[in-house]
């Protein structure tokens, strides 16, 4: 066979191969992200941080001490879930969950790690939080922001899952505090504990708050049951900021002696 | 003589333990209340979040003072 002719047949079949492989990894990268479509993780808290850093320098009365331990042990009896499908998320407790022997600690240290239910619709790129405070409710509706999230190439394994590490720093109360998130990006989709949603390319498995950290401790993907989440209707819904200023009138009255 | 004056003093020692153990029954809401206050500052201090600070020193107070009754 002549050289040209050789040479037209191999371009004929190279092109065939490279078609024929471009389709295949098409459809495995179409199948692997189609895979999850829903999911359910439980989450467990740690706040053994919170209590190292409220008596670090010694200064805690012993009755505060206890207060600190008495909270993080609670803490260690919390569950949260979260459900997922490809549009929407919602995180709360696990209801009916008591974490402690006092109802009233219960109920602080729950409004500690989460204060109400939190709904997440990333089409519309909200969430709401429905809470509340003494008695009175609260819908607080807010943005899914773009947050400056440092990616690292920082791994480790939750579940079986590999997740890599990514980093935020965060202005509370005045002063810069790092939040560190582990997500997965064999689960494509940006949920999260909290507030947390919309950000990183991957489902978080562990959130670190400057006051607790979250660890999925159990996953489900793709239950048998469809997972639905009515996003909240005919509610009356206020912004983050009116919600801050009404916190702040609660901050107000202890600053006056209560 | 000798009489009355031991009897004042037992009045007098009684009185007298009575009323510390009355000023140390209301020094203890005192503690809790500062501790509740020390609780709410440093949730405060970690959250930014007046509500949560409200919630911590209602908790906080109606712990110690239950612990210390």
């Amino acid at each position: 066979m002549p050289d040209f002719l050789s040479g037209i047949l191999f371009n004929k079949n190279m092109k065939k191969y490279i078609l024929v492989y471009l389709s295949f990894a098409l459809l495995v990268t179409n199948v692997l992200s189609a895979q999850i479509v829903s999911g359910k993780v439980w989450y467990n808290v740690s706040m053994e941080d919170f209590y190292k850093d409220g008596v670090k320098d010694g200064r805690a009365s012993p009755e505060l001490e206890r207060m600190y331990r008495m909270t993080a042990d609670a803490a260690n009896n919390i569950q949260l879930e979260l459900l997922f499908n490809h549009e929407q998320s919602i995180f709360q407790h696990q209801k009916g969950l008591s974490i402690s022997d006092y109802e009233e600690l219960d109920e602080f240290v729950k409004y500690l790690i989460a204060k109400g239910v939190y709904f997440t619709n990333l089409t519309k790129g909200k969430q709401i939080l429905q809470t509340s405070y003494e008695g009175r409710k609260y819908n607080v509706r807010s943005e899914i922001t773009k947050q400056d999230w440092t990616l690292t190439k920082e791994k480790k394994e939750f579940e079986k899952f590999i997740c890599n590490k990514a980093v935020l720093v965060k202005e509370i109360a005045g002063k810069n505090r790092e939040i560190i998130a582990w997500y997965a990006p064999e689960i494509p989709v940006p949920f999260g504990p909290v507030d947390c949603v919309g950000n990183l390319p991957g489902l978080i498995l562990e959130l670190k708050l400057p006051i607790a950290t979250y660890t999925a401790s159990e996953i489900e993907l793709n239950p048998k049951k469809d997972i639905k989440i009515d996003w909240p209707k005919d509610i009356d819904t206020m912004t983050e900021e009116e919600y801050k200023k009404e916190g702040d009138k609660v901050k107000t009255l202890l600053d006056r002696g209560w | 003589m000798k009489r009355v004056i031991f009897l004042m003093t037992i009045v007098f020692a009684i009185g007298l333990s009575s009323s510390s153990l009355n000023a140390a029954t209301l020094k203890i809401p005192t503690d809790c209340e500062g501790m509740a206050f020390d609780y709410a500052d440093y949730i405060y201090d970690k959250y930014n979040d007046g509500f949560k600070a409200g919630k911590a020193f209602t908790t906080a107070l109606a712990l110690c003072e239950a612990a210390m009754n």
